[in-house]
């Protein structure tokens, strides 16, 4: 059962990185948030977001610090590629027509 | 406890390459870091994001596609001292290393040729008042790298280290570089002997330095060795009429009950046994006990 929540959890990272870009540990909380299936930690999130980044679905780039006397590290914000966003949507399609089979295999009388 | 040090304790146990680690160090810092400069507490990043060892599990995990557990055995004792664990033992498992390197590559694309695995991967470091693993620091420390007060390793360094490589305040091995006291193969130090030796007093096959004894010598003050049956008064007599401070003579001092000795070499022989016994006790027994600790901790589980 984990199988298959992982590999959704890729396009919903995808989906997500399309709206808006954040950074790695955001996704955490905003995946959290937004759905009650899944409760996932850093040590689910980021090999995922890593491998997207790896593929090309996802790209990094680093945070301008416009004030030289804050003393913060500059961070690192994830966004999708217009690749990644290609392949969410072929991925959906083919998550929904396979959502639609089990669904009628499992709701089948008999 | 601090950012850098838990997100450390985090990816020194994940067992994953270099590329992979540094990434993860960006990121958890970032947001740990992140967390903090919004009022939480250490404690509290720590309770809410987790235990690391068990982060490192899921890390490993979540990389490798298995449930395999991670090549590497790991006993941390509970008791501290000055915030140093007593005991601390890392065992990497190599069959378990390599085997990984078959999964991962039938596993196919992308871990091929970019997990390359080396069997000490994000193995962590052992770090305690005694310290055993290919990685170790501490009082008595003993490892492949080892760093310490004591330390006994192939590659060693500390205030005594005994060593392949040594390198010490005292410092005991094959190539020895000491502040003080050198005894190797390859031996430099203020007051150094060896094979071929190099110091400001030096004894040895070969030795170089202000004060100098040996078969082949150089120096201001040296005595070239070419019968050491004969020439025994004479060096005795080299070593009472030296003008040299007094931590030089001490030294030639041990340097001349050893030429003693080597002219009778049944002797020499009988002392290779203590020297055997202290070699096991230095390092037969730790092994055994940390072998032990491993044991009991497996069978916890």
């Amino acid at each position: 059962m984990r199988q298959f929540k992982k590999g959704v959890l890729e396009l919903i990272i995808l989906k997500l990185l399309s709206q808006t870009e954040m950074y790695g540990y955001e996704l955490v909380s905003v995946i959290n948030s937004k759905s009650s299936s899944f409760d996932i930690k850093e040590g689910t999130l980021y090999p995922i977001l890593y491998r997207l980044e790896d593929d090309g679905l996802v790209e990094t780039r680093w945070e301008q610090l416009n004030d030289p006397l804050k003393r913060g590290k500059p961070k690192k914000y994830y966004a999708v590629t217009k690749k990644g966003k290609d392949v969410m949507e072929q991925s959906y399609e083919l998550w929904k027509l396979v959502a639609k089979d089990i669904f009628e295999i499992m709701e089948a009388k008999g | 406890m601090n950012a850098k040090r838990y997100v450390n304790e985090i990816i020194s146990r994940s067992c994953l390459p270099f590329v992979e680690r540094q990434r993860l160090k960006n990121d958890l810092i970032s947001e740990v870091e992140d967390a903090l400069s919004n009022g939480e507490t250490i404690e509290q990043v720590m309770e809410r994001m987790g235990d690391p060892d068990e982060i490192a599990r899921e890390l490993y995990a979540n990389y490798t596609g298995t449930e395999d557990t991670r090549p590497f055995r790991e006993y941390k004792s509970e008791l501290t001292i000055v915030g140093l664990p007593l005991v601390h033992i890392v065992r990497p498992v190599y069959g378990m290393a390599f085997g990984n390197m078959r999964v991962a590559s039938a596993a196919g694309i992308r871990i091929g040729t970019r997990y390359g695995v080396r069997s000490f991967h994000g193995v962590p470091t052992a770090r305690g008042i005694f310290a055993f693993g290919p990685k170790a620091r501490g009082v008595f420390a003993m490892g492949i790298v080892s760093s310490g007060l004591i330390s006994v390793g192939n590659v060693s360094m500390g205030l005594i280290a005994l060593g392949n490589v040594s390198l010490g305040i005292f410092s005991l091995g094959n190539l020895a570089i000491a502040a003080l006291f050198c005894l190797a193969n390859f031996a430099v130090g203020l007051v150094s002997a060896g094979n071929l030796s190099a110091g400001y007093a030096a004894a040895g096959n070969l030795a170089l330095g202000k004060f100098a004894i040996g078969n082949e010598v150089v120096g201001s003050f040296a005595f070239k060795i070419t019968n050491l049956v004969e020439q025994m008064s004479e060096i005795q007599r080299f070593f009472a009429e030296l003008d040299a401070p007094a931590f030089v003579k001490s030294f030639f001092t041990h340097v001349e009950s050893a030429l003693i000795l080597f002219t009778d070499p049944s002797r020499a022989v009988s002392m290779i046994l203590p020297f055997i016994l202290v070699l096991i006790a230095v390092v037969f027994i730790p092994l055994m006990v940390s072998w032990g600790l491993l044991k009991i901790k497996e069978n916890e589980r």
